[in-house]
């Protein structure tokens, strides 16, 4: 049972409202149509604000199609708001709490990719209830690595229903505001649904906005009923390369605004090696497309630039004692 | 809602919404005017005393600082993320016309409102809005694509064309 994956808004008294961020986030992986996607809605701003946005995101790459991207914007008065649930006019998310599956669904006649997705969770939860230092703020996160997504959607005006996809969840809330001197790298590793029972990967570290000054890295997989998380000294990371490829950005009015970032330096691939006793873990990503989501404080000037790149690895190494090796879809975030 | 309709209420909203963004919109501007088009409308706009004035620009209008022409469906592109400014304005999606310091503060004006919306209700609304209205509008379907720009606009010696691919500075081509 899970209990604990709701909205966290902040109280009335809390000097730090204003700074108030909170996300729901499903990373999926179709291997038939060589899709990867993501459905976003978050909250930026004081409840009682009304500048604040609740904010919807939809990104999805193929190969055939290219970038399919849906942003949708309004005020938490517009905006249906539930303990854990956010629903826009076209894009809405919501969590059962008693089985911890997502229904996520993307609309609107404009849009090129339409969907309604459940997501059901294969691995336990993982809840980081601390606070970890972001900015001049803090973040906190929940996640759940292994997802079993199904439904129907359509594709460029191509319909497909579609069973046993990979898929990821996790959940962000904190106090930060968008331009403040922060950033992280942050990688899904999906495990790969046929045949099930394989390993999946999350990998995370904040670091300032330069990508110069790094926190504690964290590595979790998960695979079956094993679990094992990695600590900072015991993993490796590398970037490598940069991507030379053109990098679709929104959403367009900030993207118009922002033309010092259409370039931006970002990685084309990363290898990671974790170590920990007899375990043992190495991942190769290699990316093959790149999206820019720029997002704004409502509240004070200030600009993050998320960048999803998006492409497959290949991992091998020990867990529990066991050999195994696996490749999939994978999701890298690079945050600055 | 009409070009000249919209103008005025982006305007309005800015200086509701940021008094500060809408002096320096002033300040920018200063007693210059521009022609506007977008499709088939076109109006004259220009500030005068802190106030902003548009009228019909169909008859001439007379001179002006600069020029700016677009259309609905090319606006429709970069409010999706599927055109970038830099493509527009190389295939001719987006025109400007005038003096480099004209076009210069026309852009800047143009910097200062896209900064200001996401702190702006108002400017987020008209932006839905106008979405909204040209999606619906029989002259700017949505389903117009732009490809990456693979050329460059003029010749240029193949000494620059290297000089400028060694600093990564030439339009790229699509995946």
């Amino acid at each position: 049972m899970i209990l604990s994956d709701t909205l966290r808004p902040p109280f009335l008294i809390d000097p730090t409202a204003h700074a108030y961020k909170d996300w729901f986030h499903l990373n999926f992986a179709d291997a038939a149509s060589d899709s990867i996607g993501l459905v976003n809605v978050s909250l930026h701003g004081s409840p009682w604000d009304d500048c604040s946005r609740a904010m919807g995101t939809v990104l999805l790459h193929n190969p055939e199609s290219g970038w399919i991207s849906h942003i949708e914007i309004l005020s938490y008065l517009e905006a249906n708001l539930g303990d854990s649930s956010i629903g826009l006019r076209d894009i809405g998310l919501a969590i059962e709490q008693r089985s911890g599956s997502i229904h996520a669904s993307v609309a609107g006649s404009s849009s090129r990719f339409r969907a309604r997705l459940l997501a059901e969770p294969v691995s336990l939860p993982l809840e980081i209830e601390q606070k970890m230092p972001l900015g001049s703020g803090w973040i906190s996160w929940y996640l759940v690595p292994n997802m079993k997504v199904s439904g129907e959607w359509e594709i460029a005006g191509r319909r497909a229903v579609c069973t046993n996809l990979a898929g990821y969840h996790d959940h962000n809330w904190g106090r930060w505001h968008w331009g403040d001197d922060f950033g992280w790298e942050w990688g899904c590793f999906l495990a790969n649904p046929l045949p099930p029972g394989n390993p999946s990967f999350v990998f995370a570290r904040t670091c300032d906005r330069r990508h110069q000054r790094y926190g504690d890295a964290f590595l979790l997989a998960d695979w079956g009923g094993t679990r094992k998380r990695f600590s900072a000294d015991s993993v490796a990371i590398r970037l490598a390369g940069r991507f030379d490829g053109v990098v679709h950005r929104v959403h367009g009015a900030l993207a118009a605004l922002h033309q010092e970032m259409a370039q931006p330096d970002l990685p084309t691939g990363l290898t990671l090696v974790a170590s920990r006793g007899t375990d043992r873990i190495e991942i190769s990503f290699e990316a093959r497309a790149a999206a820019q989501f720029i997002t704004a404080d409502p509240v004070l000037r200030g600009y993050g630039f998320i960048h999803e790149l998006m492409g497959k690895y290949s991992c091998f190494g020990r867990l529990g004692g066991k050999v195994f090796e696996t490749l999939g879809y994978a999701v890298f975030e690079y945050v600055v | 809602m009409t070009l000249a309709n919209y103008i005025i209420a982006l305007l309005e909203a800015l200086r509701h919404c940021d008094p500060d963004a809408y002096g320096r919109v002033c300040h920018v501007v200063g007693q210059r005017s521009a022609r506007i088009q977008l499709d088939d409308e076109v109006v004259i706009a220009r500030m005068h005393l802190g106030a902003l004035q548009v009228e019909s620009g169909t008859d001439g209008g007379g001179d002006v600082s600069g020029e700016g022409r677009t259309t609905s469906a090319t606006v429709l592109a970069l409010l999706d993320g599927s055109l970038e400014v830099s493509e527009a304005l190389l295939n001719d999606a987006i025109s400007v016309q005038g003096e480099l310091e004209q076009v210069n503060r026309m852009f800047q004006a143009i910097e200062i409102l896209l900064d200001a919306s996401p702190r702006c209700p108002e400017l987020q609304a008209l932006n839905r809005d106008f979405v909204e209205q040209k999606r619906d509008s029989s002259t700017a379907g949505n389903s117009l694509s732009f490809g990456y720009s693979n050329w460059y606009p003029f010749a240029v010696p193949r000494q620059e064309r290297h000089l400028l691919a060694r600093h990564d500075l030439l339009p790229r081509t699509a995946e």
